[in-house]
């Protein structure tokens, strides 16, 4: 059977910048930075991205094409190759792991933006205020509530959009590149329409109940520097944060589609391209959609209180409808529409590890991998979509699509220049480049990179309290203790949040429901590590197979 | 918009935007090895 390749390599770009670009991309960074100086907070992102971004996006792409070269397409035996200890392969697990876990909440979001697309359509959300907005949100994840007649609607459109990724996924990288193709031109033209709508909205939508909005407040909030804010390390620490999560590293998953790279061809600027275009749908696109939208029609005030993930489902219909019936049908098109985009882009990415894994090491075909990928995901999935309320959807995303990926990220940066050597990593890199990397990023990737990984790791292992680091750092200099926040690792494995949230409980009702979310958050972290234990038995099996066969190490 | 504001929004939006057409345009412009 001939080995899976990428058609060309506009394709392979799309394809990894579609991995890359999320819905972070459109909430999180406008967030991120209101939160952390405006304009300022754009110098210590921009240099997080040159000095971790851009190495780890280099380190990936090119360990993943060196992994090609001996047919591994997954991180265990991507990064054995690269390390004689066995550890490095168990290590490596969380290259599947990670994408397994993330994907079954991952769909669910897409299935929201689609659903939402829908009622965009046939406007649903016309006349709603924006409460009713919010609260067709809440009413719709409530499994047992229907806005479509459908019984069980958001478990139905998980299950459908689980399938279209499967159905895509068993296609192979053909069928990922053609998503790409179309989808990633459409997401930037959606996302361009609705940018160029904030960028000029100005007063037009204030009203009577918000006088005082205007988007042009916003976008001076948002890009108004505050540079004392420079010297805070919150800042830097909430940069690198952003800078990691939006270029998706320490997923296994730019490895797993650089495995599809034939020998002599470039990565070097295969990655600085699809960086940027990430950056660009982040920085140009992302900025200009949801905080001067929300600025425009509610005013500053109420984005500087209400600014979250929340926004995505639970304003933007609403604020559509100001802008008449036909328009407000067309931009929650393009607004879900692009949602979706960015989350189907992701999620196919994150099937490729498991069935590249299976494929490589037990022979599975594409129609079988991708429906074991299927498989495992709604098995890991339905607890996210049943028990939303109780808050295992955000338990999967702390300690699968947050805390995993700054571990690995950082082992894998140590694996490679410490382990592989920086010298062969470094001769890695520049093989077939079609473009010449300075010098200096040999020191920046042997050095500064995991140092800047490790400050990233230890920030949220020990969180202090309400995140203020200066006034923690200055405590223990002058000989205080150090307080930690509860949203701290450390604190979180222990569910200091919960218990103290358990004691100021107001009555029986409030108190039930509280023990029911610590026990189902429980139930989570044994389904999660259960998972991990699942891929690394099969690892174990694999290595043994190996063995037998004859082919251990590659020497 | 204040001035500052609009020259950051300018400044960081051009060059990022300036930098991703540069490097798709270089990757369309490679020679096929």
């Amino acid at each position: 059977m001939p080995k899976d390749a990428w058609g060309s390599r506009l394709g392979l770009i799309l394809a990894m910048a579609g991995n890359a670009v999320g819905l972070g991309n459109f909430l999180r960074f406008p967030v991120q930075a209101v939160q952390n100086g405006g304009g300022a907070f754009l110098i210590p992102y921009l240099i997080c991205f040159l000095l971790m971004g851009i190495p780890l996006l280099l380190i990936e792409w090119s360990s993943g094409r060196f992994g090609g070269k001996f047919n591994n397409h997954s991180t265990p035996y991507i990064m054995d190759g690269m390390g004689k200890a066995k550890i490095w392969k168990y290590i490596g697990v969380f290259g599947i792991f990670t994408n397994v876990a993330v994907v079954a909440y991952y769909t669910y979001i897409e299935s929201w933006s689609l659903v939402y697309v829908l009622h965009a359509v046939i406007g649903t959300f016309e006349g709603m205020s924006q409460s009713a907005v919010a609260d067709f949100f809440t009413a719709y994840v409530d499994v047992w509530s229907t806005s479509t007649g459908i019984p069980f609607e958001a478990v139905f459109f998980y299950i459908l959009v689980l399938a279209l990724n499967i159905i895509i996924l068993s296609k192979g990288l053909g069928g990922i590149e053609k998503v790409a193709k179309i989808g990633m031109p459409l997401l930037i033209l959606f996302g361009i329409i609705l940018a160029v709508r904030g960028l000029t909205l100005g007063e037009s939508g204030k009203s009577e109940l918000f006088p005082e909005a205007n988007a042009w407040d916003g976008l001076n909030f948002l890009w108004t520097p505050q540079f004392d804010s420079l010297s805070n390390p919150k800042v830097w620490l909430a940069a690198a944060g952003q800078i990691f999560f939006t270029l998706s590293v320490g997923m296994g998953t730019i490895q797993c589609y650089a495995a599809y790279i034939k020998a002599n061809e470039d990565i070097a600027l295969n990655a600085v391209s699809a960086g940027f275009l990430n950056e660009f749908v982040e920085v140009v696109l992302g900025s200009s959609i949801v905080i001067p939208i929300a600025a425009g029609y509610l005013g500053l005030d109420w984005v500087l209180t209400n600014a979250g993930f929340g926004m995505a489902f639970q304003t933007m219909p609403f604020l559509f409808q100001q802008w008449g019936e036909i328009a407000a049908a067309f931009a929650g098109v393009f607004w879900f529409g692009l949602l979706f985009f960015a989350g189907i882009t992701s999620s196919l990415a994150m099937g490729t590890p498991w069935m590249g894994f299976m494929k490589d090491e037990f022979g599975w075909g594409k129609t079988k991998g991708a429906w074991s990928f299927g498989a495992l995901a709604l098995i890991m999935g339905l607890p996210t979509v049943l028990l939303y309320q109780y808050g295992v959807f955000d338990e999967y995303d702390y300690w699968a699509g947050t805390v995993s990926l700054v571990v690995f990220a950082l082992l894998e940066s140590v694996l490679f220049s410490w382990v592989f050597g920086i010298n062969k990593g470094w001769n890695e890199i520049n093989e077939g480049s079609d473009l010449k990397i300075p010098q200096v990023y040999k020191f920046i990737i042997k050095y500064v990179t995991p140092l800047l990984l490790l400050v990233v790791f230890l920030g949220a292992l020990i969180t202090p309290y309400q995140n203020e680091w200066s006034e923690n750092i200055s405590n223990v200099m002058n000989g205080g203790n150090w307080v930690l926040d509860n949203s701290s690792l450390v604190k979180n494995i222990f569910n200091y949040g919960l218990n103290e949230e358990l004691q100021k409980a107001e009555n029986e009702i409030q108190r039930q429901f509280i023990e029911r979310k610590i026990f189902y958050i429980n139930m989570s972290r044994i389904l999660l590590i259960g998972l991990f234990g699942f891929i690394s038995f099969l690892v174990y099996l694999s290595h043994n197979k190996r063995i037998k066969e004859g082919k251990v190490n590659y020497e | 918009m204040n001035s500052i504001a609009l020259v950051m929004l300018l400044v960081t939006q051009g060059t990022v935007t300036a930098a991703t057409l540069y490097f798709l345009y270089k990757v369309l412009n490679s020679s096929k090895k």
